[in-house]
């Protein structure tokens, strides 16, 4: 594997790797509408807010994973056009805020549904 | 009924066994991830094959939590951990049935605590697994195309993946472990 791809699958890992975490935490962070499941009344529904029961763990994977994808496209498009190789402190870099990102939702959603 | 809730027995069997096979997996792999960072890259081969098992295994182990998740919502959070009546129901007839039994009866607790603490501590469980089962994706990824052995600047993130897939693998067989033993082995309280 030459080195344009090998800094492509990198940043585009990093990059979806952040995606993931922000569009999995933006429904909740910011209100905004999503897939509901209804276990009682066996439906399903999009709304921003729901009553207890109604799931809406499903809608937030899938804004997850639309931001995943949107993030590494974004990333593997990007790096591809870049002309010279990125430095060591680059592949430290991009490895650091994946792995803050990470912590700081782990974060997040502890610290909001603490017992 | 609820969505699988005929099944829900069996499919919490394949989940435990799944939720095992990742804690096991994953705790192998970050065990095996810290010789590369003495640059020693002998079971470089053996450990891609274990980020494959991990992500099959995290993959599996979230599909079957989710399809038990109706089960879950409604017959344990909504019917039990956030239902205090049912929590005080369920004191009171443990009391009763110590005393059939012949057990040395144990005063009820004066006040009967809620257990929504269990059902926030499993949502927390959720949001973990989550971003665990992402990383444990990445993580799959990068040993396939670009493995720290080929290309050291990758190391410090595929250490630090194996690390979140491990310790959310672990903290989620934990507190899985924690909330089905309500209304088991630990009663109530």
């Amino acid at each position: 594997m030459n080195s344009s791809t090998n800094e492509r699958v990198f940043y585009g890992t990093c990059a979806g790797l952040i995606g993931f975490v922000l569009f999995y935490t933006l429904p909740i962070y910011a209100r905004l509408p999503r897939t509901y499941y209804d276990p009682v009344a066996r439906r399903w529904f999009f709304a921003a807010n729901a009553t207890p029961i109604p799931m809406g763990y499903v809608g937030q994977i899938v804004w997850g994973i639309a931001g995943a994808l949107i993030a590494a496209g974004v990333a593997m498009m990007l790096t591809a056009r870049k002309k010279s190789a990125p430095s060591e402190r680059a592949f430290a870099l991009g490895a650091a805020w994946t792995l803050t990102a990470i912590v700081i939702v782990l974060g997040y959603f502890t610290w909001n549904n603490w017992p | 009924m609820l969505f699988l809730e005929s099944l829900a027995r069996p499919l919490l069997l394949c989940h435990a066994i799944a939720a095992a096979v990742l804690v096991g997996a994953t705790t192998h792999h970050l065990l095996w991830c810290r010789h590369y960072l003495f640059g020693r890259y002998g079971q470089a081969k053996a450990e891609r094959r274990f980020a494959t098992i991990c992500a099959v295994a995290f993959v599996s182990t979230f599909v079957v939590g989710n399809l038990l998740y109706p089960t879950y919502k409604v017959r344990v959070r909504a019917e039990y951990f956030d239902n205090p009546p049912a929590i005080s129901d369920e004191v009171k007839l443990r009391v009763a049935q110590h005393q059939v039994v012949g057990v040395a009866p144990t005063p009820p607790p004066a006040v009967v605590m809620s257990l929504s603490r269990i059902g926030r501590l499993f949502d927390i469980k959720e949001h973990w697994v989550a971003l665990g089962c992402a990383a444990s994706l990445a993580l799959w990824i990068l040993s396939r195309k670009l493995h720290p052995k080929d290309q050291p600047r990758v190391l410090p993130l595929y250490v630090g993946l194996s690390a979140v897939q491990c310790g959310s693998a672990w903290f989620g067989a934990i507190v899985g472990l924690v909330t089905a033993s309500y209304r088991s082995v630990g009663g109530p309280v």
